[in-house]
């Protein structure tokens, strides 16, 4: 029943952002206009109108001018009040800026900019069940980031923000959407694991001409120079030797990794969960790196873009 | 949604909320029971506290605590007779412990709904200028309340500023609904709440009505449309034909009975009166009354009463027809009029019996009876020495000879019964203050008179009063005019502005206060459904129901619309240097055009490039050129002649 529901929620959700909203709202920039915009009284608004009817209800009954023009006042008032509302949410700009792709837990970071020229009041984001409330908004830009999670691993397209407002009085609720036309990776969380097997790329004929001072495996001794942190040094030699000696230690190979899915331990999730740990620690380390993926290979590189394309990689299997 | 809203601002909503209800409390105070007002003024006094800081807010234990007790004591004290002051007194008692208790924004919101509800229901009891004003500033205050629980970092001058902004805006619609869309009729008949009684009362004593005149309430507004009637104006409002030895009483016959057939149909006069709230029914009206207003009853005797909204002002339209328009009594009605309790008063008894047996008839016992009045040294006094045990009438007539309009109308009428000839005491207003420009006549409370009517065979009921020859002066204007009386009158009299009419400045704000009155009672308190649809009828003729559809509509929108444009103009780009609009023009044309201005470029180099590639419009472009640099760079005042070229060269430059 309850997965019922999510998949028409999600369906109709679907159907929101591609097919209704797609002529107006799919945008990197939008203004906010007549066309756009969308007013209705909100559920404050509504009994308002309630008491209001059983004030002019009051009125009539007692024949009462003076009461029957109250409701009249406070019916006038909130026609006017639908005018102020629209007014406040009309020609407010929102321009994308940025989206960071992010992990499960924390989630992914959306940045855009909001400016109006003349002022905006009490504006409510509303993206993914959170809500931020942004006071006021002048005409130089105000960059909102917002904060979004709770997607799953994968590659998401950025969601639907809804801008919305009850100013002045809280009886309109005035809305408008942002789907802003972008995709959003969200990587598979980091699960560290310490001892690992990798392959040496055969085909690469560079010998092991680095060694990358590491802390694995012991490598060699050498004698304690001045100045060298005392911690370093291995005790054991001492009360032998009376020597100051300090070991050496390093990745037990140097050279290029290549990550294998295969060789990880753990059901699907959890080798990609590894697999992102790799690659991060790899980055890290500055080492050059490579992921051999089902159905999908990259060839070693270094660096931050490198990183990125193993991990959104990662995301997409 | 869960926003939090600042401690500050708390403070900013508990404030308003608190401070509007201690007045409306206090407004209230002096229609609902003494005790229980105290009680909440009390609780409303503690939020005003907490609102201040100076206590703390009590948990909800206490709260449910304080709601059973007090709840308990409203139904005590209030009873539930009234249902009117019940529902209210309710609406008060909740809408105090609620605000005790409230915590969250929800509790707020409720607040201000009840709130709403509750300054209108003040309309219930009070309907002056003044009062609608202060609720007003009372709506305000809860409107501003609203803007308060929105936005947690406005100030509170801010919310005030916009709330007043709004509602004063609405106000024109309001108005136009009022006048426009129909009244309906009550859905269902609920009792107006009661009211307090000052005035007349069904059972008429002579210190009673001496009494009024210490009161300077308004009691109704008289206004003759076309040319009123002489002076004096005797406005009966009730007659009292059951006579015991304290008092004159109503008898239940006249409370029941309804209007004969009228037999002299000659209208002599036609008016309207706005009469203020009343605990009688008993309305007013000169000689022999007649009213076709809807709720209006034509009583007995031709006196009228209102079926409904004793609590509100009402306005009623009254013609007037000859006092003597029965032409026979019945037998009946003869006998009520003609009974005395036996044995009372035997020395006026003896006077009158003496004083017919002189008389040849009927009418020559009352100008008799006239001279007797003048001759005997009566005198007019509001503070008359009161009289002790039985037989008052005898120790009036014989020993003080003082005495007050009261004395000499039960005098008069005993006298007449003990000759029998059929006499009844009447009750009612006499006179009344004509406003500064002639307008409308307020009469008073204090202008409360009681006179006599006396049955004769020629001509009917007709008026016997003492007064007229004792203290002919009060028969013109109202009593606080009348000179004769001038001294006591002002002793007596409540203080108010009435008081101090010696000082002529008080007295003209005193008038120019009443006329604004008279004006806001008239226009808007007496706006009723007969005088609308006599409104709609002269602006819209007979096929109304469609016209004031479109008016309503169209009104509606020419509002808002005009709202729209203004605020559209207001974000409109506003030029402040000189030339820069018509360069603007320029940009635009030439980005049309494909030559958009890129960033960097000056006008200079621009309007060159310009005319270089458009060489069509290039005498043009470099006119405007010059002008714009010695604008601009030169500082050559731009004038008027120099301003219309540079429009010229701009059309010229981007038409096609």
């Amino acid at each position: 029943m309850k997965i019922l529901f999510k998949v028409i929620n999600q369906k109709l959700n679907e159907f929101l952002n591609n097919i209704l909203l797609k002529r107006k709202h799919n945008k990197n920039e939008l203004l906010l206009k007549h066309h756009n915009i969308y007013v209705l009284p909100s559920k404050f608004g509504l009994s308002f109108l309630c008491f209001n009817i059983l004030i002019f209800i009051l009125g009539s009954n007692y024949q009462n001018n003076l009461i029957l023009l109250s409701a009249y006042l406070l019916i006038s008032f909130f026609i006017i009040s639908i005018l102020q509302s629209y007014f406040n949410l009309m020609n407010t700009h929102i321009s994308f800026v940025d989206v960071e792709d992010g992990i499960e837990k924390t989630g992914y970071v959306l940045s855009f900019t909001l400016s109006n020229d003349n002022q905006a009041h009490s504006l409510i984001i509303q993206a993914q069940q959170e809500n931020n409330l942004v006071d006021v908004i002048t005409a130089e830009k105000n960059v909102i980031k917002l904060q979004l999670s709770g997607l799953k691993r994968g590659k998401h397209k950025v969601s639907r923000i809804k801008i919305l407002s009850r100013y002045p009085f809280g009886l309109m609720s005035i809305w408008s959407y942002c789907v802003f036309p972008k995709s959003v990776y969200i990587y598979p969380t980091p699960l560290p694991i310490v001892s690992h097997g990798k392959t040496f790329n055969d085909s690469n004929d560079e010998q092991l001409d680095s060694v990358t001072k590491g802390s694995n495996e012991f490598y060699a001794i050498r004698e304690h120079e001045l100045g060298e942190s005392f911690s370093r040094i291995s005790w054991k030699h001492y009360a032998k030797t009376q020597q100051f000696l300090v070991k050496e230690f390093s990745e037990s190979h140097a050279g290029d990794f290549v990550f294998n899915f295969i060789d990880m331990p753990g059901d699907f999730e959890t080798k990609l969960s590894h697999l992102s740990y790799l690659v991060n620690q790899a980055f890290h380390d500055d080492l050059t790196f490579g992921l051999t993926l089902p159905g999908k290979s990259i060839p070693t590189s270094k660096g931050f873009n490198h990183l990125k394309t193993c991990l959104r990689a990662l995301s997409e299997a | 949604m869960n926003i939090e809203i600042t401690k500050l601002n708390i403070k900013k909503i508990e404030l308003l909320q608190s401070s509007t209800l201690i007045i409306i409390v206090v407004l209230l105070a002096e229609f609902i029971s003494v005790t229980f007002i105290a009680v909440v003024l009390l609780l409303a006094l503690w939020s005003l506290a907490i609102a201040f800081n100076q206590v703390k807010k009590p948990g909800v234990l206490i709260g449910n605590v304080l709601a059973i007790l007090t709840a308990i004591g409203l139904f005590l004290d209030v009873g539930f007779t009234d249902t009117v002051n019940l529902f209210v007194a309710m609406l008060l008692l909740s809408t105090v412990l609620k605000q005790l208790v409230s915590t969250s924004i929800f509790h707020f919101k409720t607040i201000c709904l009840i709130q709403l509800f509750l300054i209108s229901s003040v309309y219930l009891y009070q309907q002056s200028l003044y009062t609608s004003i202060l609720t007003f500033t009372f709506f305000i205050g809860n409107i501003a309340t609203l803007n308060l629980i929105l936005m947690p970092n406005t100030s509170l001058s801010k919310a005030m500023k916009l709330a007043s902004k709004t509602l004063l805006l609405s106000l024109p619609m309001a108005f136009s609904f009022f006048i426009l869309l129909p009244k309906l009729p009550s859905f269902w008949s609920l009792p107006g709440p009661g009211v307090a009684k000052t005035g007349l009362n069904e059972s008429i004593d002579p210190f009673s009505i001496s009494k009024l005149s210490n009161s300077s309430e308004l009691v109704f507004r008289a206004d003759f449309s076309s040319s009123p009637p002489q002076s004096p104006f005797y406005w009966r409002s009730m007659v009292h034909e059951e006579f015991t030895d304290q008092s004159w009483k109503i008898t239940q016959q006249a409370k029941l009975s309804k209007s004969r057939p009228l037999e002299n149909d000659k209208i002599k006069y036609n008016y309207d009166i706005i009469a203020e709230k009343s605990g009688l029914h008993w309305l007013y009206a000169l000689d022999y009354g007649r009213s076709s207003t809807q709720f209006v009853d034509n009583k007995y005797a031709g006196l009228l009463a209102r079926q409904k909204n004793l609590s509100q002002t009402f306005k009623y339209r009254v013609s007037s027809f000859d006092l003597n328009n029965i032409y026979k009594l019945t037998d009946y009605e003869k006998n009520t009029n003609l009974v005395l309790t036996p044995h009372s008063n035997p020395k006026t008894v003896g006077i009158a019996q003496k004083i017919k047996q002189n008389a040849i008839s009927d009418e020559m016992f009352f100008n008799d009876l006239y001279q007797y009045f003048i001759k005997q040294n009566f005198v007019y006094t509001l503070e008359p020495p009161a009289l002790y045990g039985n037989n008052k009438l005898d120790q009036f007539l014989l020993e003080s000879k003082r005495g007050f309009c009261g004395h000499y109308a039960s005098l008069s009428a005993f006298m007449f019964r003990s000759v029998g000839i059929p006499a009844r005491v009447v009750s009612g207003y006499l006179g009344g203050e004509l406003s500064e420009d002639g307008d409308y006549l307020s009469v008073f409370q204090y202008d409360a008179h009681a006179w006599t009517e006396v049955w004769l065979e020629n001509t009917g009921w007709t008026r016997f009063d003492a007064t007229s020859v004792v203290s002919p002066d009060r028969l013109y204007g109202s009593l606080s005019q009348s000179e004769a009386n001038k001294e006591e009158f002002l002793r007596n009299l409540n203080f108010g502005l009435l008081s101090l009419q010696n000082f002529p400045m008080l007295n003209w704000v005193r008038l120019n206060l009443d006329n604004i009155d008279f004006m806001w009672t008239n226009w808007i308190l007496g706006f009723n459904a007969q005088e609308q649809q006599g409104l709609l009828k002269r602006l819209f003729g007979s096929d109304q129901t469609l016209k004031i559809a479109l008016t309503i509509i169209s009104l509606i929108s020419a509002f808002l619309l005009s709202i729209y444009f203004h605020a559209i103009w207001k974000k409109r780009v506003v030029y402040t240097t000189p030339l820069e609009r018509e360069y603007e023009h320029i940009i635009n044309w030439a980005t049309l055009e494909n030559s958009p201005l890129e960033a960097g470029i000056t006008p200079q180099k621009y309007l060159t490039l310009l005319s270089s590639r458009f060489e069509d419009k290039s005498k043009y472009l470099e006119q405007f050129l010059n002008l714009y640099i010695d604008t601009r760079y030169q500082e050559v005042s731009l004038s008027k002649s120099k301003q219309k070229h540079a429009k010229v060269l701009v059309k010229l430059i981007t038409k096609k």
